[in-house]
């Protein structure tokens, strides 16, 4: 007879065993991969996978490693715990809107840098759509993004229309993109449908 | 033989009592090749593409270490409920989420399990150490691999309970990459596994995990990343447009997913961006797909609004969004998979489009 045994179920599997599983790859000088924290082994000292194999390394080499504004904190369970140097300044990285049309963003020596959404969008080719900040449903994580729009930007004559939304609609005139609501074009309800070629608005 | 969902069985009852306190036995609702398989499920637990892949698995074991199951297996499926109230009790105490029982030519398994069972049916009896012996179960199975607890060499003492085959898995899927399904099935006609190492690679176990830890990926990808048909493309570059039809009982690539059906195609993604993707289905599930992943996958990479496949585990990650909406995406290049579903377990249409976004979407201000 044969088993599955998944690691969801050690516990109740292993409860079972006549003989005890194989030591665990936990040991400084061990193969691992990734370059994650592996266990603290006290407040300062993490265990850590670096090239390929489990060295000890102090928390204040890992967060100096991020960038001259880090320093450490603690260990804790697995990962260095950094924090800023200046904990009254900005934290590298962090973003948000200081109007409808700049973001902001901290820079790795802990100091606001101000960037325009029209220049960071037309640097690709594109119009602003203006600073958004929002909450990712899925991880909890603040974001503040410059958003970026086709609208009016180039395409090659004769590029057929495609949809921008589920009702809206980007047509190729004169060399660029016209955006104009289904509704509009309509003169009534209308809606895009992008798996007609040509996409259209349906009326 | 073609697989063949049978009509609704003549016993009806969720289960069979044979002698015992527990249920030993379930109405048979679908035949394949090798197969005749027993479900408590009203709704169809399996369209015609999950029996076909089922007989692709058996043949893919089959071809690749070199075994010919000879006899029609009685598989036995439960619902995680009843495999936990009772059913369980047809295997073993070690027995996890399965069993087979090759003296009976019977499996007994939830979902989940039964193509890691399978491998086992193909293998037949075998004196293989249960650490390669579930090891190749589960590459096999076909699910993706990546690094484990512990060395292989050192699981020579451990038995089927405390064996690691998250270990086992990753090890043996990276000697098949490395020299070939051929020296796997050398491997699993050999005694132990560990003694008998060396008569068929040519290098002691311990040689091998050198090699091993120094070139194995972090993760090897499930066998059937991308392996469905090419989403139709469209007139122009970079644009997909497609209409897929789905239907349980007789399409080959229509599969079971919970409460309806879905059915997968593939795509090349060759300038990384924010892409818009809409279908009149019920909803679609994507992700990107890759052979070997190097890196350990970011924290929340399985958030990303098209995850690589391996920032999940054990099942491949994907994201999952609603129909009759357009979904403005950011893609990486690569390889990608999409599965467009539909409501219910019958048949029906759903058109896809997949186009360059021009709607408003975030920027990344590096």
């Amino acid at each position: 007879m044969n088993c599955r045994s998944i690691l969801l179920l050690t516990a109740l599997v292993h409860g079972c065993s006549g003989a005890d599983a194989a030591p665990r790859l936990d040991q400084v000088g061990d193969p691992c991969r990734g370059d994650r924290g592996y266990q603290c082994i006290d407040e300062h000292t993490v265990l850590r996978c670096e090239d390929d194999v489990l060295v000890m390394t102090d928390c204040g080499q890992v967060c100096a490693n991020l960038g001259p504004a880090w320093t450490t904190s603690s260990c804790d369970e697995y990962e260095c715990v950094c924090v800023p140097t200046d904990p009254l300044s900005c934290w590298p990285g962090e973003v948000n809107c200081v109007s409808e049309e700049v973001l902001q963003q901290c820079s790795d020596s802990q100091l606001w840098e101000a960037m325009e959404c029209v220049q960071l969008c037309a640097a690709k080719g594109l119009i602003s759509a203006g600073c958004n900040e929002q909450v990712d449903p899925l991880t909890g994580d603040h974001r503040a993004d410059c958003w970026c729009s086709g609208e009016d930007t180039p395409c090659a004559p004769g590029t057929p229309p495609i949809c921008v939304d589920k009702v809206s609609i980007a047509s190729c005139v004169d060399g660029s993109w016209l955006f104009q609501d289904c509704t509009d074009l309509c003169a009534g309800p209308g809606q895009c449908v992008p798996w007609q070629q040509p996409a259209t608005c349906e009326c | 033989m073609s697989p063949r969902i049978l009509g609704a069985p003549f016993i009806t009852a969720a289960s069979i009592l044979l002698g015992c306190n527990f249920p030993t036995e379930l109405p048979i609702r679908y035949e394949t090749e090798h197969l005749e398989i027993g479900t408590e499920f009203d709704d169809s637990l399996f369209c015609r593409g999950d029996l076909l892949e089922l007989e692709r698995r058996v043949a893919r074991t089959e071809d690749e270490l070199e075994f010919t199951l000879k006899e029609t297996y009685t598989v036995y499926v439960w619902s995680d409920e009843s495999w936990g109230s009772g059913a369980a009790k047809n295997c073993g105490p070690g027995d996890a989420l399965g069993c087979t029982r090759k003296s009976r030519a019977t499996i007994w398994t939830t979902r989940f399990s039964l193509e890691h069972e399978l491998v086992h049916a193909v293998i037949g009896k075998s004196r293989l150490h249960p650490f390669f012996e579930e090891g190749l179960a589960e590459v096999y199975g076909g699910g993706q691999t990546r690094f484990g607890q512990s060395a292989p060499s050192a699981n020579s003492s451990t038995d089927r309970a405390s064996a690691d085959v998250q270990t086992a898995a990753h090890f043996l899927r990276w000697l098949r990459e490395r020299w070939g399904p051929h020296y796997l099935a050398l491997l699993a006609r050999t005694e132990d596994g560990f003694d008998d190492f060396e008569a068929v690679y040519g290098m002691s176990i311990n040689a091998a995990e050198q090699l091993y830890f120094a070139e194995a990926p972090y993760a090897y990808a499930a066998f059937d990343d991308c392996d469905a048909g090419d989403l139709a493309a469209a007139d122009i570059a970079d644009r997909w447009v497609d209409q897929i039809e789905l239907d349980c009982d007789a399409g080959a690539d229509t599969l079971n997913a919970g409460d309806g059906i879905i059915v997968h195609r593939s795509l090349n993604i060759s300038e990384a961006g924010y892409y818009s993707v809409m279908t009149d289905g019920e909803w679609f599930d994507i992700y990107r797909c890759g052979a070997r992943f190097e890196d350990v996958p970011g924290p929340d990479s399985w958030a990303d609004d098209v995850p690589s496949s391996h920032a999940g585990y054990p099942s491949s990650a994907y994201r999952h969004y609603l129909g009759a909406e357009v979904h403005h995406l950011f893609f990486e290049v690569g390889r990608h998979d999409i599965g467009v579903g539909i409501l219910g377990h019958g048949q029906g249409v759903a058109n896809v489009a997949i186009w360059p976004s021009l709607a408003p979407t975030p920027e990344d201000s590096e």
